[in-house]
């Protein structure tokens, strides 16, 4: 087989693993704990796109405690521009 | 005998319009590139811009500067890895546009890669890193990427954003100025003293710090292999002059993989500049 072939041939189980890779992270959802509001002694959360979560991570939005992810800011507030730790 | 002179002398005027067509065309050529990292430096690092910051652009700009529209690859795998959940999203994004373009993004796009070829025209000794450091960018992406922020968590000191020349520059520069010099504690003084020492080492080798330290060139390093774009280079008519390896700004040689007709982007080191293709004189035979 010509090397240009293979390359195709790779390049295009490549595309298709990235497009699997989008659609699965399109689909998903999280579960990230309020750390301040219990209700009736349970943990209230919130469920959140892997979307919101990426952008979470642009500034530490949220942290993992004990096998959870917590929040770090009030969800319910408009978000605005914010700023990473690291 | 009149006409005769006359024909010469149109012809020696077209000659030289041609000629002076062909300097500016290979001006323009021999710009391109930096026109087009300047566009990409202002239109994707301006307040006015949407943010996009589900996104990530796999270029070295740090996501909590102000200005940026889009997240860093990087600052999201270190997270996700604190956080222990893979990263669908921006693995497949990485993954779709290195497929598609390689490392295009790193030639044309990278803000940092920019200040590289900018710094690299200062006059000073210059030298070429030894083929072996290209390596190093792969245990910078394994172990300060992913395998210490999984073990200590997203926060932890040695992660990759701790150490980040570009982010230093976006933010952790403009947080000083703003906070003043008593601002600075143990993290922000290794953070700039690796600026300065990265900023030096580019000034006298050309992008080393792509070539031996850049996690995103890690991950999309072995996608120029197969990626869909491919430089075409005169194969036919290559004299092996080595024209295209004195240009490469990798310090690579591109002239091995052209005298076997392979795509010369086609290593793992290429930025995808073009200028291999620029630089031949045979470009328009």
């Amino acid at each position: 087989m010509k090397r240009a072939t293979v390359e195709y041939i790779i390049a295009g189980t490549v595309v298709a693993m990235a497009i699997l890779l989008l659609v699965v992270g399109a689909l998903r959802t999280h579960q990230v704990y309020d750390p301040d509001t219990e209700e009736y002694g349970i943990q209230a959360f919130d469920r959140i796109s892997d979307a919101e979560l990426t952008i979470d991570a642009t500034f530490s939005g949220t942290k993992r405690r004990d096998g959870r992810l917590y929040s770090t800011y009030d969800r319910s507030e408009p978000r605005g521009k914010q700023a990473c730790p690291t | 005998m009149a006409a005769v002179s006359d024909v010469s002398l149109l012809l020696a005027a077209r000659h030289s319009r041609a000629g002076q067509l062909d300097t500016i065309k290979a001006t323009i050529d021999s710009y391109k590139r930096r026109f087009t990292q300047l566009f990409f430096l202002v239109a994707l690092h301006s307040s006015w811009g949407p943010e996009f910051k589900w996104l990530c652009n796999p270029i070295l700009s740090c996501h909590s500067c102000a200005l940026a529209w889009f997240a860093c690859p990087i600052g999201v795998y270190v997270h996700y890895a604190g956080y222990r959940i893979f990263p669908f999203l921006a693995v497949g994004m990485v993954l779709l546009l290195g497929v598609l373009i390689g490392r295009l993004l790193c030639g044309w796009v990278c803000p940092f890669g920019f200040l590289q070829d900018l710094l690299y025209k200062i006059p000073t000794p210059k030298f070429r890193m030894p083929p072996w450091t290209s390596y190093g960018k792969f245990a910078v992406l394994a172990l300060m990427v992913v395998a210490f922020p999984f073990l200590w968590g997203e926060m932890t000191q040695w992660s990759f954003c701790r150490f980040c020349p570009a982010s230093a520059i976006q933010v952790t520069i403009p947080n000083v100025v703003s906070a003043g010099i008593a601002s600075i504690d143990a993290a922000t003084a290794v953070k700039l003293a690796i600026l300065v020492l990265v900023l030096g080492l580019v000034i006298a080798s050309s992008r080393s710090f792509c070539k031996a330290f850049c996690p995103i060139g890690a991950m999309l390093a072995p996608l120029n292999y197969i990626s869909f774009w491919k430089i075409k280079a005169p194969t036919e008519h290559c004299t092996a002059c080595e024209a295209c390896n004195r240009r490469c700004p990798q310090g690579d040689t591109p002239s091995q993989r052209i005298l076997d007709s392979v795509p010369p982007n086609r290593a793992l080191d290429c930025i995808v500049c073009h200028d291999c293709q620029v630089s031949c004189p045979h470009k328009e035979e």
